[in-house]
């Protein structure tokens, strides 16, 4: 993400994850909860845009690039690019993929450690308490 | 969910079902509840959760429609022979709940959808007592 970026306010921090290796997905959801996020999860692009047709709350995405089904990765962040914009998208993925940084206010490569992905959705998804851009000057 | 979890007390859960929209809700009551949840989408996720022995699951709630190669109700056949301990709470559509009840009347109770989270836990909190007692 450009440093420069507008911070979007939230009203909760809710993130989505998109995995279809269960144990990487419930691992992740674990530790995003035990830091405070709110965590929906889903198994595959398919569902995840279910999700966001349902759910209005989500701040950002971290999802897979390799996964079954009708969209993958890559594919899902395009979608939320055009459709979503105000959603971030955190990629992580084993290989590079062409266009994927294009997608994503973040790339994180895997193997990963999760207190990278949880330092990165704390700069997309500033706590509430925090001052944000937009309040600066105000009152 | 493992053990460094500080609250090793909360009975673990996992959710099995395909529809992320039953799924979502459902899990989200069960961990506002106390409990801890995992989510599984299919069949074959939930076997590979099953058989992690660092997760100590207690309860599986699955639909008895589980996509993947796991169809019906094999699923919860085989949960119940590898897993004598695991409590089973099966879901089904009505149409589906006859047939099942038929297969897994010795297996545990059997819920229809549309169902009422509230009626979820009460049977989640009854199947963990029974087994508590029958621990003596």
């Amino acid at each position: 993400m450009s440093g420069s970026a507008p911070l979007v306010k939230l009203a909760k921090k809710v993130v989505l994850i998109v995995e279809d290796e269960v144990l990487i997905r419930l691992a992740l959801a674990h530790d995003l909860r035990q830091a405070g996020f709110t965590v929906i999860e889903a198994a595959t692009g398919d569902e995840a845009l279910i999700i966001l047709q349902a759910v209005v709350e989500i701040g950002v995405i971290v999802t897979d690039i390799r996964m079954p089904g009708t969209m993958d990765g890559l594919a899902l962040a395009r979608f939320v690019t055009q459709h979503a914009p105000h959603i971030r998208v955190v990629i992580t993925s084993a290989n590079h993929v062409p266009d994927m940084q294009l997608h994503a206010a973040a790339v994180i490569p895997k193997p990963y450690v999760v207190s990278a992905i949880i330092r990165r959705l704390e700069e997309l998804m500033p706590a509430p308490e925090r001052p944000l851009l937009s309040d600066v000057g105000r009152g | 969910v493992t053990h460094s979890d500080k609250n090793k007390s909360a009975p673990t859960i996992v959710v099995v079902e395909d529809d992320v929209l039953i799924r979502m809700p459902i899990a989200a009551y069960l961990r506002e509840c106390g409990y801890k949840v995992i989510e599984a989408a299919s069949g074959d996720e939930a076997r590979v959760v099953l058989q992690q022995k660092d997760l100590h699951i207690d309860v599986m709630l699955a639909d008895t429609r589980t996509c993947g190669t796991e169809q019906g109700f094999g699923l919860v056949q085989w949960a119940r022979k590898i897993f004598p301990d695991l409590k089973l709470l099966s879901v089904a559509t009505p149409k589906g709940a006859v047939a099942a009840a038929d297969q897994l009347c010795e297996e545990g109770p059997m819920l229809e959808k549309p169902y009422d989270p509230k009626i979820v836990v009460q049977h989640i909190r009854r199947l963990l007592d029974a087994r508590a007692r029958h621990r003596g």
